[in-house]
């Protein structure tokens, strides 16, 4: 605030508790999340003592992806809480309070989506590499990469589903 | 705007009030009481699966190659416990007043 250090207002108030009020509206999402980033860190330090860093790599970025989107979760529903309940928003516009609302509210839709994306990814990984490793049929090898396939298509159609639902919401808020 | 009046001008704005009310009453447990409890018990209940897979890890494996992924899963409940509980104690604590029926937090 200009000029007014150590002086509470009431905006600071309501910027206070939207921030505590964000945690207790999303804090399943924000749990679950939480939990999903350490299984993939965990995994990730794991496969990188074995010495497969391509692999180790891959999940670390997974759990990159899964911190940003609970920061950007937070984020949404922080800078949103205040106008989504009555208050005037003159430095935002309509269409990015929508989206930034349409992303807190369906918080624990999208982990769970993400969960539906990123597990399925990380398991077709590891049906591949394990392919990969030698001494296997031809037959086994083969069912091992069309298990990985139709893993990846189960997770795009998630992110297709993910995407939709995300569009579905912006544009209902908004006609 | 100067400093006096602005300072009086948001003192009296009665719409940030409700809105400051709403922000401390939605999504806050019945009884914080009975809440904290199980969230205390759940806390415990994972401390203790996370400390049991420590000590299995520093006694029970010969081979350290085996021991690193007991590590791993400890280390990860035991911050999955913590980090968990800090978050939901931070939400808790901005619950103030009458708990909005319908938006309550049952579990944490």
């Amino acid at each position: 605030m200009d000029g007014y250090r150590g002086i509470l207002t009431p905006v600071d108030v309501v910027w206070g508790l939207g921030a505590k009020y964000c945690v207790r509206q999303d804090a399943h999402a924000f749990m679950w999340l939480w939990g999903l980033f350490l299984g993939f860190a965990g995994a990730a330090f794991i496969v990188f003592r074995r010495r497969r860093r391509f692999e180790a790599a891959l999940l670390l970025f997974f759990a990159f992806c899964t911190g940003a989107l609970g920061l950007g979760i937070f984020y949404a529903c922080y800078a949103s809480a205040p106008y989504s309940m009555g208050l005037g928003a003159p430095g935002i516009s309509a269409v990015s309070l929508t989206a930034l609302m349409c992303l807190s509210q369906g918080a624990f839709t999208l982990a769970f989506l993400w969960t539906a994306i990123a597990l399925p990814c990380s398991a077709a990984l590891g049906l591949v590499a394990w392919g990969r490793s030698g001494g296997k049929p031809a037959a086994l090898r083969a069912c091992l990469y069309a298990g990985a396939a139709l893993l990846l298509l189960f997770a795009s159609t998630n992110g297709f589903v993910a995407f939709f639902d995300f569009s579905w919401c912006w544009s209902r808020r908004l006609f | 705007m100067t400093f006096g009046y602005k300072v009086v001008f948001l003192a009296i704005d009665h719409l940030q009030i409700a809105v400051a009310q709403d922000l401390s009453s939605r999504y806050c447990p019945h009884v914080q009481a009975v809440f904290l409890m199980r969230f205390w018990g759940l806390f415990a209940v994972f401390a203790v699966v996370a400390l049991s897979l420590f000590l299995a890890a520093y006694r029970g494996m010969k081979r350290p190659s085996g021991r690193t992924p007991l590590y791993i899963v400890a280390g990860a409940l035991l911050l999955f416990a913590v980090g968990s509980g800090a978050l939901v104690l931070y939400g808790l604590s901005g619950c103030s007043g009458v708990t909005a029926e319908g938006l309550t937090w049952d579990w944490p």
